[in-house]
């Protein structure tokens, strides 16, 4: 589903339609800044959005901005990328620049190029004007503004004030109908009060700070200081969504008549379910269906990008986006006499705030489906609910996921639950480490002149094996084979990988199997009469240490995992070991990692396990991690040292 | 700039164009393919394509059918037809699915109009559907007709290998009858070609595997077979390339023409040098300080209109104005050699990172740079005055041993082939000097960039301000250090002296690389190569590897021992001699130190597929030998 679009308007009073550099830029180029760091690309001077509802909910959004071009890394500011829809009509877009020395430059919509806005849709109505302003250089100050118009589906705004560059002044205006009240709740950042300026409401901000982007940070949206508000009428007013139960309204309205029954969703629900002799083996079944029967495409216009096609339409068609896969399933559940919800989610988790009651915080939508409890024993993906009891949670969308479980972006996600008699949000269960699991055994021998060969198993589960399963699923056969080899001498340079096979690959209920046969002419290392033998043979367990001198945010990982080696290299006849690698035992806050080097007889035996929890680290603890980290790395460079007898 | 397209006109005909059937039924083996023995694991199949073409009547038709194998092909229901309205239009389609029971199920769906881009007049489209019923099993079968207006008659090219393999493709390609055509193929067997059979050029391709990239490969569009239709002069390619030569070299030499102004400038500047090369190196230098308008940062139209440069007509005009794009500039330099009485010209010539030039393809826009010639002492030598920082007498690498025409107004141009440049001309050195202090190596690096290197480095930085570049800098020798480096760039030397090597001085933290036990600590000096591993993993290969340029790298690593330790062993040399690829270690230790100097030579820079088992086992022993470790030996 579409992320909802973020409406609304401005006072046409404000518009200057005088040719030339505009009043607000000038005196926002004039004001004076102070000194920042070196690496800071640029300033927004001035970030400006003015509102105005119209009494029939119209929207009108005038949105401005000034920024000081600080460096060279700072010329992108002078793209202006504006998202527009049927919802979100663009009436106007213009640009201005003031250089150094004082020259001014113009732009205006007709110099914007257009296209279409992908964001995995086969085809979508929203599209982007992006224009270019003329001397976006270090010193010179850019400016822009653009109005919208439209509607919005819940009589909401959401002002975000915090990106990735400093801002001066940030002010939010807006302008509501004789009558109509206005509650603003923010996120991320401490509450300002707005002042009265004639009939409008303003809210300004100084020296917003910037937020860094880094390499596995949590989502913008989930750390960036904003504002949302809502606009309320008074009274009954089927637009505005004051509660979560109004929210779940408008959905169940949408989507409710889409899951229509038919004889052809009747026969195939049946059909599906004919050799099923239980209940969760008919909802496995339907799920399966869903999953892998219907093909994903996403086609939205208006408001397609919330609500989903007819389910005898993706039936026929066997093609629809997340939402249409859950509403055929939602269908044929009914079919076979259960009743199922949707429940909307957002895949970045952190996200969704439960204080705001708004459609707009979901892109996705997936499926909760009551079971009794002895229907859902052994499956992770289940929830508890108040009133609805035990509840499967299923994406359908996800084809790499086993039915039972949830993807790692939903696990320990925050999504709306859909009932016909109202919503809440719920909080998705986190899956343990044990069940995204790799066990990766080699059973190798050591040559005298320090070659290696032998074979590897590994087995993967849950998330673990999903981005392999994907992965190796793209490939044909000469593709999967060079991927493999391509991945061994990552670890064992000078390598030749044999026999490879791939087990259980379409079959995402089973362990992930992928053995092969490796053999490297030159692995253990002459050393003055030594032979230095690295007992971790291939794998690599971290990707590396956060770069902790400049990180400003909370490090995202991929989540609970279990990874198990257990390598066994028989050696030479007449070794022995003079020195082995330290055992390890360490434990940070989300990680637990334990390695042993033992020898006996003629066996180098090497066993680690890591074990991480949670999805995120906080910055507090990454010092901690990293520590780990380094251990770990220190462990898989570390060498045996054998000797002869 | 120059480069005429090979635009003409035509005269409106009105014939039908389309085959019979709309749609092939399949065959009963076509039905029950699950795999292709010629392309084994394939997700999905191009069971046919034809492709017609017609510039008589400016109609054009394509018909394919995909055969889904696995679920991963489910995809290509999704069918995406781009256009550029104006150019050509899309008109006609016609689509539907054979379920795997043999079921039938038209297209009756939606057909969406969506915009790729929109900017000034400019507006390309791209015809958007999705078939229904999508299954492994299922064949798709899509049909639609091309057409474009009769005033217009375009160079066409057609990539024969696609993302899916193709079991049968067929291409009908029929010229418009009023001018000469040639209608060539890069990469096609002898029986695959292009066959003219009286108006109509054809070709019949078979078991074609689907286009798969690989590591370090030529361009793309060089190494995709591709069939290219082209109108020339008389309809023979050599014919073109001596009337087009001619052209070109009609508008180069008016460019530069005889002016006693430059004679008079170039003999200011060489005053009292006796030296040819000296000579030609002054001016070389006066070329070089003009301002250059193909080096300058991107500007937008307003910007380029405020400045109110105007188009020069001639050399003279742009030593005047100050300025000039790199044809322009190098063209003044030719100019200033021969207003010293230097046998001097102009080279047309190709721009290998993107595409390999070929004589078949009657097609100038191959050859879109151009550099200066001049005879010195007897032999011809190349310079590109027009690229900042290449110095003296050294080209881009893009533009050396490649095809290129000497510009000739009176037979068109004399072919012949850049020079090529050894691994003398790109060296980059680097120094490091550290400690063990706990888990890490401290210490300083200095590296020196010269030649290509330099230029390179050089070119990159040339719009960013300090603090871009810094990061820049420092990330690119992050990139060489084991993962979590902390690195502080401490100095540049040279920036933009292009007379000396570039030097960059960093502060350094690394992680230890090696293992420190309870009597040893074992230390690998590899430190620059750390992440480097075997660039080609995969056992077979199908294409040619290619390299940019020859190069070589000297790596000094010394390590201070630590108080407490000795040294117990250093790695034997090693020295791998493949001739083209050379690598070599050699390790020594003195006065408490231990230094690793490590030496690889890239002398080649296209390799044959051929040879590729021995290129992998080169890089494989490289990496093996870079995880060679001193081993030192606590001594109390």
């Amino acid at each position: 589903m579409r992320r909802a679009a973020v409406l609304l308007a401005f006072s046409l009073a404000a518009w200057n339609a005088a040719a030339g550099v505009p009043d607000w830029l000038k005196s926002a180029a004039a004001a004076p800044i102070p000194s920042y760091p070196g690496d800071v690309r640029g300033v927004a001077l001035l970030d400006e959005i003015s509102v105005t509802v119209l009494p029939s909910g119209e929207i009108r959004k005038l949105t401005r901005r000034a920024y000081r071009v600080l460096g060279t890394a700072g010329r992108d500011l002078g793209y202006v990328a504006v998202h527009f829809d049927s919802d979100t009509r663009l009436t106007a877009l213009r640009a201005w620049s003031i250089t150094a020395k004082g020259e001014e430059y113009q732009v205006k919509e007709r110099d914007a190029s257009e296209t279409s806005a992908f964001d995995g849709e086969l085809y979508a109505d929203n599209k982007i004007k992006v224009l270019r302003i003329p001397a976006a250089e270090p010193g010179n100050t850019i400016g822009y503004e653009y109005e919208q118009t439209g509607r919005s589906y819940g009589l909401e705004d959401v002002w975000q004030y915090q990106s990735d560059v400093p801002v001066r002044r940030a002010r939010y205006t807006l302008t509501l109908p004789e009558g109509w009240t206005q509650q603003a709740r923010w996120f991320h950042a401490t509450a300002a009060e707005p002042r009265m300026e004639g009939k409008s409401l303003a809210w300004d901000l100084t020296d917003v700070p910037a937020i860094e982007v880094e390499p596995q940070m949590p989502a913008m949206e989930a750390i960036a200081a904003r504002m949302a508000v809502r606009f309320d009428p008074g009274g009954v007013a089927p637009l505005a969504h004051r509660t979560w139960d109004d929210v779940a309204r408008w959905y169940e309205g949408l989507s409710a008549p889409r899951r229509a029954s038919s004889p052809a969703l009747q026969s195939k629900a049946r059909e599906l379910t004919a050799s099923a002799k239980t209940l969760i083996e008919k909802v496995a079944a339907l799920a399966h269906f869903a999953q892998n029967d219907v093909r994903y495409v996403a086609i939205e216009i208006g408001i397609g990008g919330f609500q989903p096609h007819a389910a005898q339409d993706i039936l026929t068609s066997r093609y629809g986006d997340c939402k249409d896969k859950v509403t055929v399933l939602a269908a044929m559940l009914h079919e076979v006499g259960i009743e199922s919800y949707y429940v909307l989610i957002n895949t970045e988790r952190g996200v969704v705030d439960a204080g705001f009651p708004s459609h707009a915080w979901f892109n996705h939508a997936i499926i909760a489906i009551p079971l009794p409890e002895d229907a859902a024993k052994g499956l992770q993906a289940t929830i508890v609910h108040p009133k609805l009891g035990r509840l499967l949670i299923f994406d359908p969308t996800s084809t790499s996921t086993a039915f039972g479980s949830l993807p790692p972006y939903l696990q320990q996600n925050h999504g709306f639950l859909v009932t016909p008699a109202g919503g809440a949000i719920i909080e998705l269960p986190s899956h343990p480490a044990l069940m995204n699991k790799l066990a990766r055994t080699a059973r190798l021998t050591l040559r005298p002149d320090g070659g290696i060969e032998g074979d590897v198993r590994e087995v993967m589960t849950g998330s673990v094996a999903a981005p392999m399963r994907a992965t190796l699923r793209e490939l044909g056969d000469g593709a999967r084979r060079q991927y493999l080899e391509t991945r061994l001498t990552q670890h064992l340079p000078q390598s030749t990988l044999g026999d490879p096979v791939v087990e259980n690959l379409e079959d995402v209920s089973k362990e992930l199997i992928v053995r092969y046969h490796i053999s490297a002419p030159t692995y253990a290392r002459n050393a003055a009469g030594m032979l230095l033998v690295r007992p971790r043979v291939i794998g690599q367990k971290v990707e590396g240490i956060r770069d902790l001198a400049k990180r400003k945010n909370a490090y995202v990982t991929s989540g609970p995992e279990l990874h198990v080696d257990d390598f066994e290299i028989v050696v030479p006849a007449g070794l022995s070991a003079d020195e082995l690698p330290p055992p390890r035992d360490i434990t940070s806050g989300t990680v637990r990692y334990t390695s042993s080097t033992t020898f006996e007889g003629s066996t180098l035996h090497y066993r680690r396990e890591l074990t991480t929890q949670g999805f995120e680290v906080a910055l507090a603890d990454l010092p901690a991690l990293n520590r780990t980290y380094t251990d770990i790395l220190s462990d898989e460079r570390a060498a045996a040292v054998l000797v002869k007898k | 700039m120059r480069r005429l397209a090979t635009l003409l006109c035509c005269v409106v005909l009105s014939l039908p164009l389309f085959a019979r059937d709309e749609f092939h039924p399949p065959t009963t083996a076509e039905m029950e393919l699950k795999d292709l023995s010629w392309a084994p694991g394939a997700n999905a199949v191009l069971l046919e394509w034809n492709v017609r073409h017609d510039d008589d009547v400016s109609i054009g038709s394509e018909y394919y059918r995909i055969k889904i194998l696995k679920p991963e092909g489910k995809d290509e229901g999704d069918i995406e037809i781009p256009y550029i309205p104006g150019v050509a239009g899309i008109k006609d389609i016609r689509a539907r699915t054979i379920r795997p029971d043999g079921t039938i199920v038209p297209f009756d769906g939606k057909i969406y109009d969506k915009v790729l881009l929109k900017t000034g007049g400019l507006k390309v489209l791209q015809k958007t559907f999705t078939l229904p019923n999508v299954e492994p099993g299922a064949i798709l079968e899509v049909r639609f007709g091309r057409f474009w207006p009769a005033s217009q008659l375009n160079a066409n090219r057609w990539a024969v290998q696609q993302k899916l393999p193709i079991a049968k493709a067929t291409f009908w390609i029929k010229p418009y009858h009023g001018f000469a055509s040639v209608c060539a193929s890069v990469g096609l067997k002898p029986e695959q070609m292009p066959k003219r059979n009286r108006e109509v050029y054809e070709a019949v391709v078979t078991n074609m595997p689907a286009f798969e990239d690989e590591p370090l490969s030529p361009p793309e569009d060089e190494i995709k077979p591709r069939i290219e239709l082209y109108y020339t002069y008389n309809g023979n390619s050599e014919n073109y390339w001596t009337e087009t030569g001619k052209l070109y070299s009609g508008i180069i030499e008016d460019f530069i023409g005889k002016r006693s102004g430059i004679k008079r400038v170039a003999e200011e500047l060489t005053a009292g040098v006796t030296d040819d090369t000296e000579k030609l190196h002054r001016l070389y230098d006066r070329v070089q300080k003009l301002e250059n308008t193909s080096f300058e940062r991107d500007k937008t139209g307003q910007e380029e209109k405020r400045e109110k440069r105007r188009e020069t007509d001639h050399i003279e005009e742009t030593l005047r104005e100050g300025y000039g794009n790199r044809d322009e500039l190098n063209r003044l330099f030719v100019g200033l050699a021969r207003g010293l009485g230097f046998e001097a010209g102009i080279v047309m010539t190709s721009q290998r990172d993107r595409t390999f030039f070929s004589r078949k393809l009657p097609d100038f826009g191959q050859l879109p740079v151009e550099l200066a010639m001049v005879k010195v002492g007897g032999v011809d030598r190349y310079f590109d005055p027009g690229t900042p920082f290449a110095p003296f007498g050294l080209l881009p690498w893009a533009n050396t041993g490649i095809d290129g025409v000497r510009a000739d107004l009176k037979t068109g141009g004399k072919w012949l082939v850049t020079p090529t440049q050894n691994e003398a001309t790109a060296t980059t050195k680097r120094y490091a000097t550290l400690r063990l202090q706990d888990d890490l190596l401290v210490g300083a690096v200095r590296i020196v960039y010269d030649g290509q290197e330099a230029m390179i480095e050089r070119l990159a930085a040339l719009h960013q301000d300090e603090a871009e570049n810094r990061k820049r800098i420092e990330d690119d020798a992050k990139s060489w250090f084991p993962e979590g480096a902390v690195v502080k760039l401490t100095k540049i030397d040279k920036a933009t002296d292009i007379t000396a090597p570039l030097e960059h001085t960093f502060d350094v933290e690394l992680p230890h690389l090696g293992t420190v036990t309870g009597s040893r600590a074992v230390v690998p000096l590899s430190v620059f190569t750390s992440r480097n591993g075997n660039p080609f993993g995969a056992e077979k290969r199908k294409y040619d590897i290619y390299f940019p340029y020859a190069r070589q790298a000297f790596d000094v690593v010394t390590l201070e021992v630590p108080a407490g330790y000795a040294v117990e062993n250093v790695p034997a040399p090693t020295t791998i001699d493949e001739k083209i690829f050379r690598y070599g270690t050699k390790w020594s230790q003195a006065d408490g130190k231990v230094t690793l100097e490590r030496t690889t030579v890239r002398g080649g820079v296209l390799i044959a597929a051929v040879q590729y088992p021995k290129l992998r086992s080169f890089f494989s022993r490289v990496a093996t030998a870079d995880q060679d470790a001193v081993v030192l030996k606590r001594t109390k």
